[in-house]
């Protein structure tokens, strides 16, 4: 069975190192045979913020936000979840926390339990979570700095998927002082983890 | 004493905003000159452009609010209010992060790449949340990841700074107006700590 990708994908730079990976991904997914759509939210001109109005209808059905449509219809279609993003201030670009504030909804990746104000995961399909990002500086300073980030997917987006959902993380450290075998080998670690997981 | 307080709430009759009246009271009454920053009211872009991220290692990097930058620049006390999404703040307050606490406000960048903080002068960092919807997940591993928030500021304020956190759990939070109120009342009381 063929997996059905989606990849989101938030770097402001077409030449990043991030853009790198973001071909590697789409790559390996055609080859792997895996059916892939990107949402490249710089380049879709995403807006992260949501809305007073958004705030008003979270829980209500997606039918009463129409722009978030197409969205909403790639979320319900995929099985595994890539996230590509450099990390800035421990967590994610705004613009890829905005796309998870958002797009997550009510109706979409959870439900609304009526009896027990509880949100139920809605996202069953997904079962493969595959996180790859980038940090400035060293793997000691993420720590003592908190990895508030890492816990946004792996924790909440991770919860809302199915209970058998596999999902993986994988960082490189000190991006900006890294040299190229650094990054190339970074690179094949990457690929080999897609190749298991795809 | 300055202390700034950054909002984030989309809502302008939200629990979140009583939070931020009691956190500025607090923080009045322990003597500080309070400025409230409140990023939906303000129509904060929240997403870093090309052009700063191009300009982020050079040595004329761009502020994205020189307002916001003055404010942070003399403030002493940093209270971040906010509600809880997915973990972590809302993309407008992290918008904030990634595009106001810029190199030239809160680091510098030196010719070897080295990072020296540049929010040395803030003593304090407060955060004030409300937590997730209930049945989500344990009230400790919320209330760990609200001081990891706070923490992000660390390396930038020179490792020194105490993160305080006062954490609404989801008892707090619902409905429940008593419990409300005695929430409110904590975060007075810990705001006015804040010296």
């Amino acid at each position: 069975m063929s997996r059905k990708v989606l990849l989101v994908y938030a770097h402001p730079d077409a030449t990043s190192y991030s853009a790198a990976l973001r071909d590697l991904v789409m790559r390996i997914a055609t080859e792997r045979g895996a059916e892939i759509r990107l949402h490249d939210l710089y380049e879709r001109g995403f807006s992260p913020v949501l809305s007073a109005n958004e705030w008003t209808l979270r829980g209500a059905a997606p039918d009463a936000k129409p722009h978030l449509a197409p969205y909403f219809e790639d979320v319900d279609w995929c099985d595994t979840l890539v996230f590509i993003y450099p990390t800035w201030w421990s967590g994610q670009p705004a613009v890829l926390k905005g796309w998870i504030d958002r797009v997550l909804a009510n109706g979409v990746a959870w439900n609304l339990d009526d009896t027990s104000g509880h949100a139920m995961p809605a996202l069953r399909k997904v079962t493969r979570i595959v996180a790859i990002t980038t940090h400035g500086r060293s793997r000691t300073v993420n720590r003592l700095c908190g990895r508030a980030g890492r816990a946004t997917i792996m924790r909440s987006v991770r919860r809302l998927c199915s209970w058998r959902c596999r999902a993986r993380w994988i960082a490189l450290y000190s991006l900006d002082r890294s040299t190229r075998f650094e990054r190339d080998r970074f690179m094949q670690r990457v690929e080999r983890l897609l190749q298991r997981t795809l | 004493m300055t202390a700034l307080v950054v909002f984030t709430h989309p809502k302008p009759d939200s629990f979140a905003r009583e939070l931020l009246e009691a956190t500025v009271e607090g923080l009045t009454a322990a003597g500080h000159t309070v400025t409230t920053v409140d990023l939906y009211r303000d129509n904060f872009d929240a997403t870093l452009s090309r052009e700063e991220w191009r300009a982020y290692p050079t040595t004329r990097p761009m502020t994205a609010d020189e307002r916001y930058a003055a404010l942070v620049r003399e403030a002493d006390v940093i209270a971040f209010v906010f509600p809880m999404w997915w973990s972590g703040p809302p993309s407008m307050l992290k918008g904030f992060f990634d595009r106001v606490l810029a190199p030239g406000v809160a680091f510098d960048l030196g010719d070897t790449g080295r990072v020296s903080p540049g929010l040395r002068h803030v003593r304090r960092v407060a955060v004030v949340t409300a937590a997730e919807p209930p049945g989500h997940f344990s009230h400790r591993s919320t209330r760990h990841l609200a001081h990891a928030f706070g923490r992000s500021l660390r390396r930038a304020t020179g490792w020194r700074t105490r993160t305080v956190v006062c954490w609404a759990g989801p008892g707090e939070a619902t409905s429940d107006d008593a419990k409300r109120e005695q929430f409110l009342a904590r975060t007075r009381e810990r705001m006015a700590t804040l010296r």
